[in-house]
């Protein structure tokens, strides 16, 4: 019984000291990181999309017109092939993680980039933004209205059309 | 007297050796992220782990964490403390290592600031230093 309740006060002593530990890493952490050169913000907030990341489809086919950004769509191929935002890329939202990267490794990090998808309903844009900007990527928007909004302002789309088959 | 197993185990010569390497280890650990704590910062959003916005605080705290264990280790103070402390970090470095394998991330670990890759031989050395310390935290007199 005695060794037991010796035991029992070691183990507290152990957790109470391990507490303390981290609190004085805690502490000592953000006093260094705040009078630091190089402090960094204690919570993180990627750029881009927190700051005007999104954009409508005014701003997007102003990008369109006057800017080489790359147009991406995350829609699924059969989607992409039957119609989309002319010089677009495909990226489906099925990709694995290994997939996307092997894409973007030859896109310079500060290419401009616009994601986009079916229409507001589809969340694909944004979830590949999220992971483009932990690679770093700089300048990631998202055209959350999608190719639909796109579509309803007459902008360009560039479709296949099955029965075309070229004789020219 | 016999040497025996338990002889060995519960000689002090293994448990200074090992608090003398685990507290190098971990103060120059933390020396390195402390002064570069960006780049440590995104080494751990490499590790596509944790939720973004926690990774600066990890970032900033993690680094006197590794620093105060490992001075408490080489100092003799807390040591079971500091060893809990330090097997606690080493399995979940083993685990977002293991993690970061079974995905295919092609990333720098980010241990000690310098770019070193993810492999098997990370591994190997964080469960050397597991041991380390679940001696220190379990057999030491």
């Amino acid at each position: 019984m005695d060794t037991w309740h010796r035991m029992n006060i070691k183990i507290k002593n152990i957790l109470t000291q391990s507490v303390l530990i981290i609190f004085l890493a805690g502490i000592t952490g953000f006093i260094f990181n705040a009078l630091s050169h190089n402090g960094i913000p204690v919570i993180y907030s990627p750029p881009g999309i927190s700051d005007g990341g999104e954009i409508d489809a005014e701003q997007a086919r102003t990008l369109y017109l006057g800017s080489n950004a790359l147009f991406i769509d995350t829609r699924y191929p059969e989607e992409f092939t039957h119609s989309h935002i002319p010089g677009a890329v495909n990226v489906p939202q099925k990709w694995s993680l290994d997939q996307v990267m092997d894409f973007f490794e030859s896109i310079p990090k500060d290419r401009l980039l616009v994601i986009y998808c079916s229409s507001t309903e589809c969340n694909n844009s944004r979830r590949l933004a999220g992971f483009l900007i932990q690679l770093e990527y700089t300048h990631v928007m998202v055209f959350v209205d999608g190719l639909e909004v796109w579509r309803a302002k007459n902008y360009p789309v560039e479709i296949h059309d099955e029965k075309a088959q070229s004789t020219e | 007297m016999p040497i025996s197993f338990d002889t060995i185990r519960k000689h002090p010569f293994l448990s200074r050796s090992f608090r003398v390497i685990l507290g190098a280890v971990f103060i120059f650990a933390g020396v390195e992220k402390i002064f570069a704590p960006a780049d440590f910062a995104q080494a751990i959003r490499n590790y596509m782990i944790l939720p973004l916005s926690v990774t600066n605080l990890v970032a900033i705290v993690l680094p006197w964490l590794e620093l105060f264990c490992g001075f408490f280790l080489l100092a003799g103070l807390f040591i079971r403390a500091s060893a809990l402390l330090i097997t606690i970090l080493n399995l979940v470095f083993i685990l977002a290592l293991l993690s970061v394998m079974v995905r295919g991330l092609d990333i720098s670990c980010g241990c000690f600031g310098s770019v070193t890759p993810v492999d098997w031989l990370k591994i190997a050395e964080n469960v050397v230093l597991l041991s380390m310390s679940l001696h220190l935290l379990f057999s030491a007199p």
